[in-house]
């Protein structure tokens, strides 16, 4: 008797005051009650990073060249690179984890890993080993073993200026009217970026460039494009060093006297609708 | 006499436990209710036991004196509950408490312990009627105001005062000082007046207004359990049962509602103290005084 | 006249976790007049903007606001790319729109949260942040950052989000919408929520335009003023977009304008993930910047005004932001005026105040 009592006067505490529109929320705590909580208990359970979590910067050391661009890209100047030591710091409490380093590396020996810096009361400063001054580039793999120089171009050059593009320190200037190209040695990193991008592969780290290949100039290939699968994005005509190609609307452009046939655009065509003819 | 005795003593030892143990299961229920794990449940004592560990830094020393006092007069009047004493000094008893507070936090000249304490003394103003009516109900339907008869009384006091009981549990939200009515210091400073009366208390001296917060929401509850009570083992299972539920209610109620203004506070008390106690009372007039 | 009391508010003050500082002069409970400072957190960024190159600025200016830390990310962008003439692909533009409106549901679900917070109610704050921790999630999946993105960069996107991506956060968002409907309902329909919104600090349409508030709280009073119509970024157009406008002028009607742009957000990012097309999300772009662009961007707090002027070098040489908490400060003060002082937290937080913004 009590207890039926107690019950319905529990009720009608909750039901008039709803009636009057209150307890809105009610059902929804009373609920959340019987349900799991939303709390991750980190650290006790190890967090699940996502693949593109930005946590702290790792350096590949024996593949970096210590050209210094990330530390020049870096917003917070928490990277210093001292070549001639053959070290590689890094402030860990100034980096802001952008990953503007990562972009910037051309060797791709920086990567972004999930896990972050732990927390210190110190500020932390992780030294990493580089190749020094003068070391043998055994990684790179690019440059020819006994070229150590300044970087060249040999006669094959057909000043297409996608070497200018490519170098992320600004060192190469292309004058395709001019046939002219020049390299600042000062400004110059070799990280082998233009080497890699070269199409005729002329350019090379001192003495003289390995000829032999691009001695007997193929036949002439250009552009040509597959209507079908063309998105007309225009990715080819800002890649192409040479202004060959013109994007307008649904117009596809190819000037064949311009054309270098250096497949640049071919690369980067995200619809792969580009491929190599002969002229 | 003994019996008295030992209960004042258990009153005395044990109630900040049961006090800080459901503060403690308060907080892991309201975690749950939001979705969250929530702190140990021994929390509150840790968090107390820290606060003693603090460094007394009080804008003026005779704010201490009134907390003392303050402590002193809750704790006396749980007392004079458990004792089995006079139901009409309790309640002066626990308003000089009250008051004493309120002193203490007007003595920091903080402006939001100001602030914080004209809300306490509007929030007491709307608590104080329904308190009354309660304790006359008590008198009216048992006879007497000692706390003893009406454990001692035959018949279970809760039916014939089920609207009285209703005003109580309604006015226990202010007392706890639960949102809506966590209006001169709210639970988690997360408010205009930062904590309220509270502000200004630091480290020995606030953790002795928690430990009497856990003496006189046992108190408090103390009361629930009396609308039970009946002399028989029956009446104290229940007594005990709703009382804790009532507490879990008030919980609930903690997190359904937003902050309402004094004004609402001040309003709705009165109606539900109008409404509910005194009709409870006129009919307790005509069934039970003849 | 009662006895004045002046009550400190910030700029340290639990209810609000931004350094706004107020002085409210107070009769009783009533606030009579108000005063408000600011220059706590003063961080001098837009001056460190001149000593970075333009690609490492745009991290800088990211970080302006940890809240719409992507619209800040793209209106650098964007004043930079007008400065140097460029288009960015379509893509991009349609990127952009997308994680600009999830910074959106994620910042107004965080303003609820907040909301309910200075009016005292504790569970309904913990569960609107619940909500929030999903689409936090979906842009650290997306972005690799949770707060700060570094995403946007001159010249498009740095990096591409799969189609299969944007898909799946539209199914996540979808999930949410229940909850999140369930939630805000509580605001718009709960009478002790009712009790403390309505009716309180009513900002008229007239008011309105002549303190030149912007964003939810001019639209809270029936101007349907929207950046976004303006078309100048985004793809709001092709989206068919529409300004959220409610007439009341009070604090539900802010609450209620944001809580419909929660989930009209939802539906454009549905809109714009049907639609968006194929392609590269950046182009190349001159290594120096040159001239000089202004540029407004609607943020979830409303209009923000970013000025880039170049000097022919890849440094800049003034970059300039206005953001919306700035211009919404007289209306808060129009609206304090006269209050109850209970009502100060719920005020303040009605135009959403982000000073850390406003000080850069």
């Amino acid at each position: 008797m009590i207890l039926i009592v107690i019950v319905v006067a529990a009720l009608l505490c909750v039901i008039i005051p709803t009636r009057l529109g209150f307890f809105k929320f009610g059902k929804i705590i009373l609920g959340s009650i019987f349900k799991k909580p939303a709390t991750l208990m980190y650290p006790v359970v190890p967090r699940e990073w996502e693949e593109r979590t930005r946590g702290s910067v790792a350096i590949d050391g024996p593949n970096c060249i210590g050209c210094g661009l990330c530390a020049g890209a870096c917003p917070t100047d928490a990277i210093e690179v001292d070549k001639a030591e053959g070290k590689w710091k890094i402030q860990r409490m100034l980096c802001v984890q952008c990953s503007a380093c990562v972009d910037s590396c051309p060797k791709k020996c920086l990567t972004m890993e999930n896990m972050y810096t732990l927390p210190n009361v110190v500020k932390v400063v992780d030294e990493y080993d580089i190749p020094a001054k003068g070391a043998k580039k055994a990684a790179a793999g690019v440059a020819p073993a006994e070229a150590d120089g300044d970087l060249t171009c040999a006669d094959t050059c057909v000043f297409c200026g996608l070497c200018a593009k490519a170098c992320p320190a600004d060192a190469i200037t292309v004058d395709r009217k001019e046939k002219s190209w020049k390299v600042d040695t000062e400004a110059c990193i070799k990280c082998g970026a233009c080497i890699d991008k070269c199409p005729k592969k002329s350019l090379s780290f001192g003495g003289a460039a390995p000829a032999a290949e691009a001695a007997a100039p193929a036949k002439k290939s250009v552009a040509s494009l597959d209507e079908e699968k063309c998105v007309y994005c225009a990715a080819c005509a800002n890649e192409c060093g040479a202004e060959a190609i013109t994007v307008e609307g649904t117009e596809w452009k190819l000037d064949e006297e311009k054309c270098i046939g250096c497949e640049a655009c071919v690369g980067v065509c995200p619809a792969e609708a580009i491929s190599m003819k002969e002229a | 006499m003994i019996k008295a005795i030992i209960s004042v003593i258990a009153f005395l030892v044990l109630a900040p436990f049961v006090g800080g143990l459901l503060a403690g299961f308060e907080r892991k229920l309201a975690a749950k209710m939001q979705r969250r794990v929530g702190p140990p449940v021994l929390q509150p004592f840790y968090d107390v036991g820290k606060l003693f560990q603090k460094e007394n830094m009080a804008p003026t020393r005779f704010q201490d004196f009134y907390v003392i006092l303050f402590v002193v007069f809750i704790i006396a009047s749980g007392v004079i509950f458990f004792m089995g004493g006079d139901l009409l000094l309790v309640i002066f008893t626990l308003t000089i408490g009250a008051a004493f507070l309120i002193i203490a936090a007007y003595s920091s000249n903080s402006p939001y312990a100001e602030e914080g304490a004209e809300r306490e003394l509007l929030s007491m103003m709307a608590y104080e009627p329904m308190v009354l009516l309660t304790v006359i109900g008590f008198y009216m339907f048992t006879g007497s105001f000692k706390v003893s008869d009406i454990m001692a009384g035959n018949a279970m006091p809760f039916l014939p005062m089920i609207g009285l009981f209703v005003g109580w549990v309604f006015i226990l939200t202010l007392k706890f000082r639960k949102s809506p009515f966590d209006l001169s210091m709210s639970h988690h400073a997360h408010q205009e007046l930062v904590r309220g009366m509270t502000t200004e208390f630091v480290g020995r001296t606030m953790g002795w207004v928690e430990i009497s917060h856990w003496y006189e929401n046992v108190f408090l509850l103390g009361f629930v359990f009396l609308f039970f009570a009946n002399g028989t083992a029956y009446g104290w299972i229940i007594g005990i049962v709703v009382a804790i539920l009532t507490y879990f209610f008030e919980v609930f109620i903690d997190n359904c509602f937003a902050r309402m203004k004094w004004q609402f506070a001040f309003k709705s008390a009165w109606i539900i103290a109008i409404v509910l106690g005194v009709v409870n009372l006129f009919v307790l007039q005509l069934c039970f005084m003849n | 006249m009662g006895k004045r009391t002046i009550v400190p508010f910030g700029p340290q003050h639990p209810v609000l976790p931004e350094p706004l500082h107020l002085d409210l002069v107070l009769e009783d409970e009533t606030v009579v007049d108000v005063i408000p400072s600011i220059g706590y957190i003063h961080r001098g960024l837009e001056k460190l903007c001149e000593t970075k190159d333009y690609n490492q600025m745009v991290y800088v200016i990211e970080r302006i606001c940890g809240i719409c830390s992507f619209g800040h990310g793209w209106g650098a962008s964007a004043a930079i790319e007008g400065a140097m003439g460029v288009e960015i692909p379509e893509r991009a533009e349609y990127l952009r729109t997308i994680l600009h409106e999830l910074s959106r549901v994620h910042s107004h679900l965080l303003w609820l949260g907040l909301m309910a917070d200075a009016f005292g109610f504790e569970s309904l704050f913990n569960h609107c942040w619940r909500v929030r921790e999903t689409v936090l999630d979906l842009f650290e999946k997306n972005t690799g950052g949770r707060v700060i993105f570094s995403i946007c960069k001159p010249g498009g996107m740095r990096k591409d989000i799969s189609n299969e991506n944007l898909k799946e956060m539209v199914e996540v968002l979808n999930g949410l919408k229940a909850e999140i409907k369930e939630i805000t309902d509580v605001f718009i329909n709960d009478a002790s929520v009712k009790n403390r919104m309505t009716g309180v600090g009513v900002l008229t349409k007239e008011e309105a335009v002549e303190l030149c508030a912007v964003g939810p709280t001019v639209r809270g009073s029936g101007v349907a003023q929207d950046l976004r119509l303006a078309g100048d970024h985004g793809v709001y157009h092709e989206l068919g977009f529409e300004p959220v406008v409610e007439e009341a002028g009070d604090c539900m009607a802010r609450t209620i304008v944001r809580i419909r742009e929660l989930l009209q957000s939802i539906e454009l990012i549905e809109k714009a993930v049907a639609k968006i097309p194929d392609g590269p999300v950046d182009c190349k772009v001159p290594k120096t910047v040159d001239g000089e662009f202004a540029t407004r961007l609607e943020q979830p707090r409303g209009e923000a005004f970013y000025y880039a002027k170049g000097a022919g070098s890849k440094f800049l040489k003034r970059m300039r932001v206005r953001t919306p908490t700035n211009i919404n400060i007289p209306a808060l003060v129009k609206m304090l005026g006269g209050s109850d002082l209970a009502d100060v937290p719920i005020l303040a937080l009605t135009i959403d105040p982000c000073i850390s913004c406003t000080e850069r």
